[in-house]
C-alpha cells in the first residue's frame, strides 16, 4: 500500500474478477455439496406382516425387524400395540423388560418407556412413535412407510 | 566430485542451506525445560505412526459392510505381523489423544495463548478435534457390533442440532441409516479429509509456533535461554523414544480384540464409547438432549476461543484470575464424567 489511489479501471478490473471468480467458485461448491448429499430414495406405504400373535406372550413384547425398520410389539389379549423400536434419544434398538411400569428399555443411554410408550426415566425427548397395527386371523400386520433401497454394498 | 555434485543440486535447488537453518537457532526460555514442556513433538510423531500402520491397513481393509468385518478380523488372525500393525494404529490413536490434551493443559496452565499467540491455540485446539474425528471414523471402521452402534449413537447426535441437524446427518451419512455409505464415507474421512486438514493444521500451528517464539511465563523474571537445536529437539526426541517404546511395548501385549459381527437390528446391552468420549457419553445420559447438545457446543466453543474468553474475563476482574478457575472447573467435571463413565 504506498498511498496512490487505485486507478478506476484497475479497481474496475479487480472487482469483475472477484465477482466472477466468487460466482463461479460458489456455483461449483454447490455442486460438489449436493453430490455428497445422495437423493432421498422414494416411499411408500406398505403392509407387512409382523408375525403370528401367538409368538408373543399374551402381556408381554417382542422385538421384530422388517425391511421397513425395527418394530416393538406388545399383546394386549387378542390385540396387539406396535411402537418404533428405534429410541428417540439417539436412535439404538430398544428391549422388551418384563417390568410393569417400564417395559421398554434402551441399552444405550438407559432410556425407559411404558407400555403405552411413554418416557419413563432417562434422556429420550419423546415418545416412541406408534404404528398402526391390527391382528388378522391370528396375524399381525403393520403399516409402515417403506423406502426404496438401492442395494450399495 | 563432491564440489560438482553440489554445485549441480545447489543450481537446480536454489535453497540457502543457511535460510533453512535460521529456525533452528531459536532461543527458548529457560522454564520450558520440564518434561511436561517436551510433548508438543510427541503428537506429530504419533501421528507419523498413524500415518505409516494407517497405509499398510488400507492395503488390507475394504470398507463395504460385507467385508469391512471379515477384512480387519483377517488382518488381526492371518496376515503376517497384521496384528501388531492394527494394535500399533489404535494404541498409537489413543496415545496421540492423551498427548495432545497433556500438551493443551501445559499451555493452558501457562497462559501461553495470550495475545499475540491466539491462533497457534486455535489451531491446536483443531487439532484436538481432528484427533477427536480421527478416533470416532476409525472406531466406525472395524465394523464389530459395538463399532457399528458407537457410529449410529455418534452420528444421531448431529440430527438434534437445531435447524441443519437433520439436513447434515443426511450428508454424514450419505442416507437416513447408517448404510454402506456412511462406512464409505467415514472411511474417505479417515485416510483422506482428516488427514489433509490434519497436515494443514499442523502446519499453521507450527508456523505460528515459529513466527511469535515461545511465549515467556507470566511471573518468571528469568531471561536466561537455551537453544531450540539441539537442546529442546534432543529432550523432545527423548521423550519420543520413551512414547515409542511404551507404545510397543503395550501394542505388543495387548492387541485389541475384535467383537461380533455388527447386527444392526440388536443393539448390545452394554453399549459404549471409547473412552475419550466417556465425558460426552455420561453427560447425555444425565440431561435433555437439547442440554446436551449446547452446553458441548458450547464447551467446543469455549476452548475454542479461549484466549479471548479468558481476556475478557481477565478485563472483568482484573488479577483475579477468574479464566484459570472456569477453564480448570470444566476440566475437572471433564474428568469427574470420564471417571464415573469408567467405573460404573
Amino acid at each position: 500500500m504506498n498511498g496512490d489511489p487505485l486507478p478506476r479501471r484497475t479497481f474496475l478490473a479487480n472487482l469483475v474478477l472477484g465477482v466472477a471468480s466468487s460466482l463461479g467458485l460458489g456455483a461449483l461448491g454447490a455442486r460438489f455439496f449436493a453430490f455428497l448429499s445422495p437423493p432421498a430414495p422414494p416411499e411408500r406405504e406398505v403392509e407387512f406382516s409382523a408375525g403370528p400373535l401367538a409368538a408373543i406372550p399374551d402381556g408381554g413384547g417382542a422385538i421384530v425387524h422388517l425391511p421397513s425398520g425395527h418394530v416393538a410389539l406388545e399383546r394386549t389379549g387378542d390385540g396387539v400395540r406396535a411402537f418404533s423400536a428405534v429410541c428417540t434419544h439417539l436412535g439404538c434398538v430398544i428391549q422388551w423388560r418384563p417390568d410393569p411400569t417400564a417395559a421398554w428399555f434402551c441399552p444405550c443411554h438407559r432410556g425407559r418407556y411404558d407400555r403405552a410408550g411413554r418416557v419413563v426415566s432417562g434422556p429420550p425427548p419423546r415418545a416412541l412413535a406408534a404404528i398402526p397395527a391390527e391382528v388378522r386371523g391370528g396375524e399381525v400386520f403393520v403399516r409402515m412407510k417403506l423406502h426404496a433401497r438401492e442395494d450399495l454394498a | 566430485m563432491k564440489g560438482r555434485l553440489t554445485r549441480w543440486l545447489a543450481e537446480r535447488v536454489p535453497i540457502s542451506m543457511e535460510e533453512l537453518r535460521r529456525p533452528l537457532r531459536e532461543e527458548l526460555p529457560v522454564h520450558l525445560r520440564t518434561w511436561l514442556a517436551w510433548l508438543g513433538g510427541t503428537p506429530l510423531m504419533l501421528f507419523g505412526i498413524q500415518a505409516a500402520t494407517g497405509i499398510l491397513l488400507t492395503f488390507y481393509y475394504s470398507p463395504t459392510p460385507h467385508l469391512a468385518y471379515e477384512s480387519v478380523r483377517r488382518i488381526s488372525t492371518t496376515l503376517r505381523y497384521g496384528w501388531l500393525i492394527r494394535s500399533l494404529h489404535q494404541t498409537a490413536g489413543q496415545l496421540m489423544i492423551v498427548a495432545v490434551i497433556l500438551h493443551i493443559i501445559r499451555v493452558f496452565v501457562t497462559r501461553a495463548y495470550r495475545a499475540p499467540r491466539e491462533l497457534t491455540w486455535v489451531f491446536g485446539v483443531a487439532l484436538f478435534l481432528l484427533t477427536l474425528g480421527f478416533g470416532f471414523t476409525g472406531y466406525s471402521l472395524v465394523y464389530d457390533s459395538l463399532s457399528y452402534w458407537a457410529t449410529t449413537v455418534g452420528t444421531n447426535l448431529v440430527a438434534h442440532v437445531p435447524f441443519v441437524g437433520p439436513h447434515v446427518l443426511w450428508v454424514l451419512r450419505g442416507g437416513a441409516d447408517v448404510n454402506p455409505n456412511t462406512l464409505a464415507r467415514f472411511y474417505n474421512f479417515h485416510i483422506g479429509v482428516l488427514p489433509t486438514l490434519m497436515v494443514l493444521a499442523v502446519g499453521a500451528h507450527l508456523v505460528f509456533v515459529r513466527l511469535h517464539g515461545v511465549a515467556r511465563l507470566e511471573g518468571d523474571a528469568r531471561r536466561e535461554t537455551y537453544d531450540f537445536f539441539p537442546d529442546h529437539v534432543l529432550r523432545e526426541a527423548a521423550v519420543a523414544l520413551v512414547v515409542l517404546l511404551a507404545l510397543v511395548v503395550h501394542a505388543m501385549r495387548s492387541p485389541p480384540g475384535l467383537g461380533e459381527p455388527a447386527d444392526p437390528n440388536v443393539t448390545p446391552s452394554h453399549i459404549r464409547p471409547e473412552w475419550y468420549f466417556f465425558p460426552s457419553y455420561r453427560w447425555l445420559k444425565m440431561v435433555p438432549m437439547q442440554v446436551g447438545i449446547w452446553t458441548t457446543t458450547a464447551f467446543v466453543l469455549g476452548m475454542l476461543f479461549w484466549p479471548w474468553l479468558d481476556a475478557g474475563l481477565e478485563r472483568l476482574a482484573p488479577g483475579r484470575r477468574l479464566g484459570t478457575w472456569l477453564g480448570s472447573a470444566a476440566f475437572l467435571f471433564t474428568l469427574v464424567l470420564l471417571v464415573w463413565e469408567a467405573v460404573t
